[in-house]
């Protein structure tokens, strides 16, 4: 029998619920506006509060602090975080994370899969988070950092700017394609207005290509898509973030009453996302509860409760396992050669942005977030795979001969959440030399055809230039001699932005000139 | 007689609004007037305040009513082609371009677009060259600075091209009724100046580094038979006569504050090629340009009006 005040209570409830999915939805679109401000926005400086969710991330925070050995006050929202976790437990994944959101909604999209997912997985599952949080920091010790490969919010903007904006932008190119091509010739202008208020704020300035994307899009969706196993299988079983914010709430004060699943219903134990009650004793495992209420929300009886004080509880810590733990740590220690060894001297060479830190320190202190690549007003910057080992992938490298390193723009050094590109001022950034460009005589035009050309001198952006040209007289294919201009680079002046090659009108993926990396000495000029 | 009754009333225009003794300029134009009878006019004058200065000059071709009709379409295509800032004389300065649009809009223009297709990225060349501010500043509605939009490019046989065949042109820059070109005075590596037939280069499609393969004089001036500009307007309030087009050094910018127009494009760019110590005749496409018919390159046959 529910009583009239119990009604109105429920209906309180109802509200808390819907209060928690509309803050995640406030800061899903948050970080959607965020993400989308990555970009040039008319200003030789990136404005507004861009690395809010990165600050936030105590992960993001602990990676810093084990790479670089230096403390930062970038990170103080992830004290907060720390603290607000240590009092209340994992509110962050059930209310503000944007990928808990994301996964949130497409696993109520997949509702009507819900008979596919398998009764219940193995609490061993549980423990998979924690061991990989482990090895990540063991590894992370050892200047081996794929803690941001990992790292929720740093897994959903890479994945955004690699794969899903790309594809969007795909998507609605074509769409304005087909009304250009459809609408009356009388709506052209018309449509062109609407076109340019979208393009540049909602559609990229450019269209956009990752060599990555197919590889980046499958991760995520997978990720999305392991809803069909288990509702916030990421969340639960995988997320390193999941995992520090589980140890926190180890000792939260805020303790849900009662502590244990009752007897009589047990609804609690098999409506929980994230299978807080999975213990065979039934209480409660305050690591694993995210604060979504959904449980309080249901309650038939209204017994739930939330109040601060001294946890009483037994604390399950089997799912942790020191033994596995330690493991863990070992294994990674151990695995250390293996993932760090690399082709030696075949490797590949690679040209790094601008205000890039040495090779293996840039390695360690780079997250994969991929917010420079996002912000590159050229698209150059680009996601490595394997050419630089395991250590290098999704890195970013400049590929000049898809778009080069715009001379006046220090967007990449702004947008690097974890200073593994240096923030330069526009001047110092002028001067950094991030390669040299050298000219292949059998392709460049002027050589190879005897005809003129000079592409590449006209765009080169310091001054003086660093491509000059010089006359020289040579044979047409008909055997008659003519003046050519041919140009020379001049090694001391060229910083290896690589406009020429972006340039370069040689038919093919290989211009004319090319970019080499820097030789050590050079870089440090 | 019409011409020359024509050119009595600019002149009188333009003298008034520079405030000189009218009459006395004309009797004294009048002569060389019908001494070249049928010949281009240029007119040219220097000054620190650029908005004056582009007035007195247009004024002096007869007012910006001469070229725009009321209600019509003008496209003003600076050159705002590369991430530098005005002074480096990279750009065409935007307050030139602002009272070049401001004209077209008094004398009733329906629409005035300011475009170009950059060579660094658009966004950057816009905001960084003050264009982009300089019109926005003008607050009219019918004044639009617009990015280009790939869709709108028209691709298009030169039946009368030398060289080149066909070429893809900008659909905005086909319809337009007026054509305002406004390059900067610039050296150029591969085409020596890049002048007011060059710039029509920021209105074409497709791979434009083709063009610099070969003949490049021959290109520039058959892209000229389709898109021609009706005013060339050369704005040399700076020269920038060293590591051009995209200079970055000021110590290669000679501050001049002179401006020159004309309707005749091989006229201008042919004046334009004096300021560096050059003629007409050293350019390879401005040779071209006079031999195709586009202007008089010979400077001795032009009308040269000093304001």
């Amino acid at each position: 029998m529910r009583t009239p005040s119990g009604q109105a209570q429920r209906g309180r409830l109802q509200v808390w619920l819907w209060s928690r999915r509309l803050t995640q939805v406030v800061f899903f679109g948050l970080f959607l506006c965020l993400f989308l401000r990555y970009q040039y926005q008319g200003r030789p400086l990136l404005e507004g509060p861009l690395h809010f969710f990165f600050r936030l991330d105590p992960l993001l925070f602990l990676a810093y602090t084990l790479s670089s050995w230096h403390w930062t006050a970038f990170f103080w929202p992830a004290l907060i975080l720390i603290l607000l976790s240590l009092l209340v437990g994992r509110f962050f994944c059930g209310w503000i994370c944007p990928l808990g959101a994301v996964i949130d909604g497409v696993g109520a999209a997949l509702g009507f899969c819900a008979n596919l997912r398998p009764k219940r997985l193995s609490p061993i599952w549980r423990a998979v988070k924690y061991v990989l949080l482990v090895m990540l920091l063991v590894l992370a010790l050892f200047r081996f950092d794929w803690i941001g490969i990992f790292d929720p919010l740093s897994l959903l903007f890479r994945s955004l700017t690699l794969a899903i904006y790309p594809t969007a932008a795909y998507t609605g190119e074509r769409f304005f394609d087909l009304a250009f091509a459809l609408a009356p010739e009388s709506w052209t202008d018309l449509l062109d207005s609407v076109y340019s208020v979208i393009k540049g704020s909602i559609l990229p300035a450019r269209a956009l290509s990752y060599q990555l994307l197919l590889f980046t899009g499958v991760i995520f969706i997978a990720v999305l898509l392991l809803e069909l196993v288990e509702r916030r299988f990421w969340c639960k079983n995988l997320c390193p973030l999941g995992a520090l914010l589980g140890v926190l709430a180890r000792w939260r004060l805020l303790k849900r009453l009662p502590a244990k699943a009752c007897t009589d219903c047990g609804d609690c134990g098999s409506m929980c996302k994230m299978d807080s009650f999975a213990a065979a004793d039934g209480w409660q495992n305050v690591r694993e509860c995210i604060l979504c209420l959904s449980c309080q929300a249901a309650c038939r009886e209204n017994r739930v409760r939330y109040r601060f004080g001294v946890l009483r509880s037994p604390v399950p810590h089997a799912d942790l396992g020191r033994r596995r733990l330690v493991l863990g740590g070992v294994g990674a220690a151990l695995a250390l050669p293996l993932l760090k060894l690399d082709g030696g001297a075949l490797q590949a060479q690679v040209i790094r942005p601008p205000g890039a830190l040495p090779e293996a320190e840039f390695l360690s202190r780079c997250v994969r977030c991929g917010a420079c690549m996002k912000v590159c007003v050229t698209n150059g910057l680009q996601p490595l795979l394997l050419e630089r080992g395991l250590a290098g992938l999704w890195s970013p490298v400049l590929i000049p001969r898809q778009g080069y390193c715009e001379f006046r723009c220090t967007l990449c050094g702004q947008s690097c959440p974890s200073g593994a590109i240096q923030p330069l001022a526009l001047e110092r950034k002028q001067q950094t030399v991030i390669g040299k460009a050298v000219l292949d005589p059998s392709r460049c035009i002027p050589y190879a055809r005897g005809k003129n050309c000079l592409v590449c001198e006209e765009h080169c952006p310091t001054a003086p230039k660093a491509i000059v040209l010089r006359p020289r007289e040579r044979l047409d294919p008909h055997g008659r001699a003519q003046i050519v201009m041919e140009p020379v680079v001049l090694d001391d002046r060229c910083i290896g932005c690589g406009i020429c090659e972006t340039k370069c009108p040689v038919e093919g993926l290989e211009a004319g000139i090319r970019v080499r990396p820097p030789t050590a000495r050079e870089r440090s000029i | 007689m019409k011409r020359r009754e024509f050119l009595r009333r600019m002149l009188a225009v333009a003298s008034l609004a520079l405030g000189l003794d009218g009459f006395r300029l004309i009797d004294s134009i009048r002569g060389a007037a019908s001494a070249s009878s049928g010949s281009s006019l240029l007119a040219t004058g220097t000054s620190g305040d650029y908005a004056r200065l582009v007035t007195g000059v247009i004024n002096a071709l007869g007012g910006m009513g001469r070229f725009v009709k009321p209600g019509s379409r003008v496209l003003v295509k600076p050159n705002m082609s590369w991430d530098r800032k005005p002074e480096f004389g990279a750009n065409t300065h935007p307050l030139v371009v602002k009272r070049v649009v401001e004209l077209c809009l008094e004398v009733g223009a329906g629409e005035v677009m300011v475009m170009d297709r950059p060579c660094n990225d658009e966004r950057r060349c816009y905001t960084e060259s003050g264009i982009q501010q300089a019109v926005e500043a003008i607050g009219s509605r019918r004044a639009k600075v617009k990015h280009l939009n790939s869709r709108r490019f028209v691709e298009k046989d030169l039946p009368h091209g030398v060289a080149l065949k066909r070429w893809d042109f900008y659909g905005d820059a086909l319809e337009a009724e007026t054509l305002i070109i406004v390059p900067p005075a610039k050296q150029h590596g591969s085409a020596r100046l890049s002048l007011g037939m060059k710039n029509v280069m920021g209105l074409v499609g497709g791979r434009r580094e083709r063009l610099h393969v070969g003949d490049l004089h021959q290109h520039i001036a058959d892209l000229n038979t389709v898109l021609r500009a009706h005013l060339t307007i050369i704005d040399a309030t700076r020269l920038l006569f060293a590591n051009g087009p995209s200079g970055g050094d000021l110590n290669d910018v000679r501050v001049l504050h002179r401006v020159a127009a004309s309707a005749d494009p091989v006229a201008a760019d042919s004046y334009a090629a004096t300021l560096f110590g050059l003629k007409g005749e050293d350019i390879g496409y401005i040779r071209y340009g006079h031999e195709m018919g586009f202007g008089e390159i010979d400077l001795s046959k032009v009308d040269v009006v000093r304001v």
